[in-house]
């Protein structure tokens, strides 16, 4: 899904209503999701039965911000043949979804929904709403929304305090830049996104001479996979950044809270608050 | 020539062996993937999802594997006679680097969202740009070494600027789906890729026949061909315009899968002997099975996602390359 404009939301809308004064499209009742973000969303708007399967990124508990329950749902490795066997009524994917699995499934005959990567809080909100509407639970999907637009609410910093500057710092440096959905996260935290000062045009990796002599007042560093730390962390034990320790404040920001919104935008919202309040 | 000396199997019991072992392997391929189909779904035509999955999904695949692994076989038989290497497969050319490169430039942007339809067509739009420049810079008049060379020259600028591109990417998700595309796979392919590069793959491997006996020829040196009657710059255009049609195809479709051209010609060598233009039907054939057999593996291997089928085919090629070296130092000493 390119960014909701609102003409192409109203058009839907149009069709929908279309839909309704003729022959009622049914709620999908068997829904396969091939993208991580999208099993988290499905999961939060659908109701368990509506699920037929899950990806299979779900069920690793370092990259889902489902956690356990991913397990008790079946799941794909993303071929049209386990999909097709599951006899759905509905295939939610990523744009970045194989193209040759999106293509195969489109082409027998199976409805495939196509959403992109959200670039801001308002896209995410609308794929939450879009995939409510699409398994027929759009009164979920409000609660969903309210409950993310709460999140975001009460993670906003007092009025008038002085944004703090803050660099999202994954593996290899890997960090958010401007126009993204961490970029607006960071700026309704109370935050500056520090990336911009790197010089970083997009999602990119940062360098750690750029951060060593200008460093941010918060790194929102990845989480450590047991057995290979991540860069983020490495950082703060490079002898030359020693002398920065008592400056820079390390925070602990999971990699599958950058991209892909909807319920995580709570738990990434919360985080981001209890940082900024660790600086001011 | 060494062919009477060399002890061979009769020609007979190979081509029953190939008879008997293709339709093996064509039927397990259509049985063989993650979904488990029973034997009443076989017969469903179409009321069955199941019978879906064999015929809409498995059957192009399968079909997909044999054409790619033909083209493959064919034009890396046909190059290593050509240059007399045996180290050359269809990547020294340039051609299929040439080819990614094309369809690394429409997922970099992205463009596969207007339409799907754009990736084959960067893949085929960069291998025959590879071709142009590969004739270009090889000029009319160039030896086998300089041919080469310009195919060399060629696969690695196309190389640097695919490794450009995963290096500039504008999202990590840009990356991955370059990278997993440049893996090459046949996974959920349709009979619209197959209409789509047979007749490319069909023209350059009659291209490619067409060489045949100036191969042959060639093993005499290119001023003994010369002497034969053999036209040089006739046989360097028909060999790099099949190869680019058979192999550029092939990639468009698939994506990049190495080591199938490299392996299957010293594969089929020891039955047709020291004569590069006999090799080229066999290694069509065997390239064909290899790569069905690579396939229906990678469809098996259990609790991942499916290797790809390029990384599949480097796996197997390593080891296979080992043993050549011990088998060919062997006889040395």
């Amino acid at each position: 899904m390119t960014p909701h404009h609102p003409t192409r939301r109203a058009a839907v809308a149009g069709v929908a209503a279309l839909g309704l004064a003729g022959a009622a499209p049914a709620p999908a009742r068997r829904i396969v999701s091939l993208n991580p973000c999208l099993d988290a969303i499905l999961l939060a708007v659908a109701e368990p039965w509506q699920v037929a399967a899950l990806s299979h990124y779900s069920r690793e508990a370092t990259n889902s911000s489902i956690g356990p329950r991913a397990r008790q749902f079946p799941f794909t490795y993303e071929s049209a043949e386990e999909v097709i066997a599951l006899s759905p009524d509905l295939v939610l994917a990523s744009r970045h979804s194989s193209l040759a699995t999106r293509n195969a499934l489109k082409r027998l005959g199976v409805r495939v929904e196509t959403f992109s990567t959200p670039d801001n809080v308002p896209d995410s909100l609308a794929q939450v709403r879009r995939i409510a509407d699409l398994a027929g639970q759009p009164e979920r999907g409000r609660r969903e929304t309210a409950r993310i637009e709460a999140a975001l609410a009460a993670a906003a910093p007092p009025p008038g305090a002085r944004p703090v500057r803050a660099l999202v710092f994954q593996r290899n440096g890997f960090s958010s830049g401007p126009d993204t959905l961490t970029d607006e996260l960071l700026r309704r935290t109370g935050f500056r996104n520090a990336a911009v000062d790197y010089g970083a045009k997009h999602t990119t990796d940062i360098s750690l001479d750029a951060v060593v002599a200008d460093p941010p007042d918060v790194l929102l560093s990845g989480e450590a996979l047991a057995g290979a730390p991540t860069w983020g962390e490495r950082v703060m034990r490079h002898p030359a950044l020693e002398r920065l320790k008592g400056r820079i404040h390390v925070v602990s920001f999971p990699q599958h809270l950058m991209f892909c919104g909807g319920p995580n935008l709570v738990e990434a919202a919360d985080r981001l608050a209890k940082a900024r309040r660790l600086v001011a | 020539m060494s062919d009477a000396l060399v002890r061979r199997p009769p020609a007979g019991a190979i081509a029953a062996g190939l008879v008997i072992l293709l339709p093996l392997l064509f039927a397990l391929s259509l049985s063989a993937g993650r979904v488990w189909i029973p034997l009443e779904a076989w017969t469903a035509w179409g009321d069955d999802p199941r019978w879906t999955v064999i015929f809409e999904l498995r059957l192009p695949r399968t079909l997909l594997a044999l054409l790619v692994g033909a083209a493959l076989g064919a034009s890396g038989a046909a190059l290593q006679g050509y240059t007399r290497n045996p180290l050359a497969d269809p990547g020294v050319l340039g051609i299929s680097s040439a080819a990614g490169l094309g369809a690394v430039i429409v997922l970099y942007f992205g463009l596969t969202a207007a339409s799907p339809w754009l990736l084959p067509a960067g893949a085929m739009i960069g291998a025959t740009v590879g071709l142009l420049a590969l004739l270009a810079l090889a000029g009319p008049s160039s030896t086998v070494v300089t041919f080469v060379l310009a195919g060399i020259v060629i696969q690695t600028m196309a190389t640097a600027a695919t490794t450009l591109a995963v290096n500039l990417a504008p999202t990590p998700w840009a990356v991955d789906e370059i990278v997993s595309w440049l893996m090459g796979a046949v996974a959920d392919r349709s009979f619209e890729e197959l209409k789509l590069a047979t007749p490319f793959v069909a023209l350059g491997l009659i291209l490619l026949l067409s060489t045949r006996r100036a191969l042959d020829a060639l093993t005499l040196g290119e001023v003994g061909a010369r002497a034969l009657g053999v036209n040089l710059a006739s046989v360097r255009l028909r060999l790099a315009a099949g190869v680019a049609l058979a192999v550029g195809a092939s990639v468009a479709v698939t994506g990049v899968i190495g080591f199938v051209g490299l392996i299957v010609p010293h594969l089929v060598r020891p039955w047709c002997g020291s004569r590069p233009g006999a090799a080229i039907v066999p290694s069509a054939v065997a390239g064909a099975i290899l790569l069905l057999a690579a396939d229906i593996l990678v469809r098996l291997t259990p609790a991942a996602a499916e290797i790809r089928l390029g990384a599949a085919m480097a796996v197997l090629g390593g080891p296979f390359f080992l043993a050549l070296l011990i088998r060919m130092r062997r006889r040395i000493t």
